[in-house]
């Protein structure tokens, strides 16, 4: 679910700005390329993954990142493990049998 | 203390854990992905020094070298364990003892090699007191590494 909302690069793009302020959708979508919905679509997404989190600030709503962030840390860190040994497996299986044999 | 899950992953590989072994270390620059490195500029090689206390690091297409990882136990074809230095701000860390450890091994399992990872000891990271939740949710959290282990999470 963390993987998924964060799949999408101009989710990243907001996430990138509310993990480096506490944020608006209008404060957002004022420095992307993309309206206000496609903002609060996003942020719904990342909301419902846990990532994010949001608080009325007077008649705003701000979004701050989650302090669960650990764990995103963590999913990204099983997903690059997962991609460099499947990368590794690749290149192993693809080099001749006497390779790297040389120590 | 932060209790969090170790990420274990693993995969085989024909031949010998000798062959997986130095594939894995002495060639890392030819297989690790390319689109995750923390460095700025663009990756030219990878090396791991063979030895306890060598450096796991990216040297860059200016020269500069960009160090992420100690060796904190080396013992081919074992395996090998290193400090990921890397910190839940995906900063530099400079003090091993902050530093996650990624334990590498190599096991033979008829002709192929089973190689697994188990990147663990996150506790390492919450420092003094410093919650590692409260790092990577702060304002300066995440920092330019997101970009790079989100690409993976594309895939």
């Amino acid at each position: 679910m963390v993987l998924d909302s964060l799949a999408d690069s101009t989710r990243r793009d907001v996430l990138d700005l509310v993990r480096h302020k506490p944020s608006s959708v209008q404060e957002i979508a004022d420095q992307l390329p993309i309206s206000r919905p496609a903002v609060s679509q996003h942020l719904k997404i990342l909301k419902d993954a846990g990532v994010v989190t949001s608080h009325p600030v007077g008649t705003r709503r701000v979004y701050t990142v989650t302090t669960d962030g650990f764990e995103v840390l963590r999913q990204w860190l099983d997903v690059m493990w997962r991609d460099a040994l499947s990368a590794f497996a690749a290149f192993a299986d693809g080099q001749p049998n006497d390779s790297g044999d040389d120590a | 203390m932060t209790t969090v899950t170790d990420v274990r992953r693993d995969v085989t590989v024909a031949g010998t854990p000798q062959r997986a072994f130095d594939l894995f270390t002495k060639r890392i620059g030819e297989w690790w992905p390319a689109d995750h490195h923390l460095a700025t500029s663009s990756v030219v090689a990878m090396t791991v020094e063979p030895r306890v206390g060598g450096r796991l690091y990216d040297t860059c297409e200016d020269g500069s070298e960009s160090v992420w990882g100690q060796v904190t136990d080396w013992d081919p074809p074992a395996g090998f364990t290193f400090a990921w230095l890397i910190t839940g701000t995906w900063q530099i860390e400079t003090d091993v003892e902050k530093a996650s450890r990624v334990s590498v091994t190599f096991t033979a399992e008829g002709d192929r090699t089973r190689v697994a990872v188990v990147h663990k000891d996150f506790w390492r990271l919450g420092g003094e007191g410093q919650g590692m939740a409260d790092a990577v949710g702060g304002a300066d959290g995440w920092g330019s590494g997101l970009q790079k282990f989100a690409e993976f999470a594309a895939k």
